[in-house]
């Protein structure tokens, strides 16, 4: 049972990425998509803290956090939606996830957690990958260029 | 323009998660998770909905159904992976497959779907990344 709702995660998020390509191909407006997304994903929210009714309030360094982190959330979502208008999903939904690995360089720094060589061998393995996308894409950039006819 | 989005992306969607590592660290009761992710969207919703306002652009339709669509998986996906967690599938072997799986249905829908081809340099790049989600999720 377990094991399917696991699979059922790993294609809802790869879903998630699909549908943005979908909205695009679409000529979906970018931060209407954005907004629409996370309008409806905090009104599904608000519902479900309405109905569970925790008494407990949120302290106001909690609700600081929260608006800090939404609003990067948002910016990326916006900036992914934008990129793939000009890029290539996969390299993009790629980088949303590599990007897993800029909180676990702030925990290291901030509570001091153990470098192991594990995490070693993810950062390196990181930045090679993201080296060899972004000079993937220079070259692909480049034979548009060579194939765009002289005089533009 | 691309080389700037795929920086933005990297910096904040990494700090969009973050959170809710901090906020562990301050012991508060288990039912604040859902009042945080209220005010989550809430905020991200506003960061953008306000210049658009000010542009006056307006959403459309299409928009609306796309973005519901968007917000269901998302949360959808989020319950499916609550759900493993709570049926004993080990957190360890949970999020790593699981990001890594989503990469992988983006790859295959990217080509299949979309028609996407990628060069050989940016496949390596595709391979060694998809490595490097499985071993941050292990770590």
């Amino acid at each position: 049972m377990g094991l399917l709702f696991w699979f059922l995660g790993a294609i809802s998020f790869g879903l998630l990425a699909c549908v943005s390509k979908g909205a695009e191909r679409r000529n979906s407006n970018a931060s209407g998509f954005v907004v629409s997304a996370f309008g409806w994903a905090a009104l599904i929210m608000l519902i479900r803290s309405a109905l569970l009714k925790s008494g407990s309030p949120m302290p106001s360094r909690a609700i600081a956090v929260a608006v800090a982190c939404g609003v990067c959330a948002a910016v990326a979502y916006l900036a992914f939606q934008t990129s793939i208008r000009v890029g290539k999903i996969t390299v993009a939904w790629l980088m949303m996830n590599l990007s897993a690995g800029v909180p676990a360089v702030v925990s290291i720094w901030k509570y001091r957690e153990k470098l192991t060589t594990l995490k070693v061998a993810a950062f390196a393995l990181v930045l090679v990958s993201i080296f060899f996308l972004f000079w993937g894409q220079k070259i692909e950039e480049q034979a548009a260029e060579g194939s765009r006819p002289r005089g533009d | 323009m691309w080389f700037l989005l795929m920086l933005v992306i990297l910096l904040t969607n990494g700090m969009s998660a973050f959170g809710l590592k901090v906020i562990a660290g301050w012991a508060l009761p288990e039912t604040v998770k859902f009042p945080y992710l209220t005010i989550w969207y809430a905020a991200g919703l506003a960061s953008i909905a306000v210049p658009m306002l000010i542009k006056g652009l307006r959403i459309g339709r299409k928009e609306i159904l796309w973005g519901g669509a968007a917000a269901a998986l998302s949360i959808g996906g989020q319950v499916a992976m609550a759900i493993a967690l709570d049926s004993g599938v080990p957190g360890h072997v949970v999020f790593p497959v699981a990001i890594g799986g989503s990469v992988f249905v983006v790859a295959l829908a990217g080509r299949l779907i979309f028609g996407e081809r990628i060069n050989r340099i940016s496949a390596l790049g595709v391979t060694l990344g998809f490595l490097a989600v499985i071993l941050l999720g292990l770590s």
